[in-house]
């Protein structure tokens, strides 16, 4: 009497499942860990970048209060003359006799700064108008679109 | 003989399968205490970023009209939100609370302090701001 050879899984069958069914989470497990911390990466950044914008735009209106104050004070003592050589004299670099602008700025990261530039004009009363209040990037970005790609030399 | 044979074959694949399982639930609890490690960071960041965006409008909102906010050192709760981040009336389990935790006012310089807080008392984000109204401004109430 002849016996039919087994058709089931054959001994060694479920450990090859078992380690690919392994590989498998292991490789899932990995895939989702470095999803997540790209994620967590990205949102401390963000949390970061807005902190050193809003410290910088505190500085910007800091700066727009004193130099509101020295204006008005300016204002009361002198006539229209006087006002703009001593805006000159009290406030340097910052002002700009040709154009009468007055600009500030500060720095948000290595790569950006905010500007702020107020337009002054001499009337009875004090007028600035703030002209430009923007982030504004300082360096040029250049792109790495390099591939590290064997060419077939070497 | 054979059967003999047979019952040996099916007594090894059966420790195999046994080892299998136990290598299986082995492996399966050290990937799943991952994923659950995953969903928890993910989870964590996607707060921190909600945190960061609402109290970027709240502090927009406040630039916009500081005096608004009124001049207090006493923290006041602007929001709350539950935990998929709507806005609420009041506190819920899981959820957020966008807190105002001060402001002052110099010489026209508006500065506060907003705090985005979770149900268990962890700061989330919190950011200082200021605004300066000139006192043109301030009379005119604008």
């Amino acid at each position: 009497m002849s016996t039919a050879p087994s058709r089931g899984i054959q001994p060694g069958g479920v450990t090859i499942l078992v380690i690919f069914a392994a590989l498998c989470l292991a490789i899932f497990s990995a895939l989702s860990m470095g999803a997540v911390r790209a994620d967590k990466r990205l949102s401390e950044k963000y949390a970061a970048q807005t902190s050193r914008y809003y410290a910088a735009d505190s500085a910007a209106e800091a700066w727009l209060a004193d130099a509101d104050r020295q204006l008005a004070a300016l204002k009361k003592q002198n006539d229209e003359v006087a006002f703009w050589q001593k805006t000159a004299a009290a406030f340097g670099d910052a002002f700009d006799p040709e154009t009468r602008q007055l600009s500030f700025q500060t720095k948000i990261s290595d790569a950006q700064e905010l500007r702020v530039v107020v337009q002054l004009t001499y009337a009875d009363t004090p007028t600035e108008k703030i002209v430009l209040w923007s982030a504004v990037t300082t360096i040029d970005i250049e792109f790495d679109e390099s591939m590290t790609v064997w060419e077939g030399e070497g | 003989m054979k059967e003999t044979r047979t019952q040996m074959g099916r007594r090894a694949f059966l420790i195999e399968l046994l080892f299998a399982m136990v290598a299986m639930g082995i492996c399966a609890a050290i990937c799943l205490a991952g994923f659950v490690h995953s969903d928890r960071l993910s989870q964590r960041s996607y707060a921190q970023s909600q945190s960061v965006v609402r109290v970027q409008t709240a502090v927009e909102q406040f630039k916009a009209d500081p005096m608004a906010a009124g001049v207090s050192a006493d923290a006041k709760t602007l929001r709350y939100y539950d935990s998929e981040w709507n806005e609420v009336d009041a506190q819920v389990e899981d959820g957020y609370r966008l807190e105002l935790t001060s402001c002052t006012e110099e010489q026209g310089l508006y500065s506060a302090l907003f705090c985005m807080w979770s149900e268990e008392g962890a700061a989330l984000y919190s950011v200082e701001t200021k605004k300066y109204l000139p006192a043109r401004a301030r009379e005119a109430g604008v």
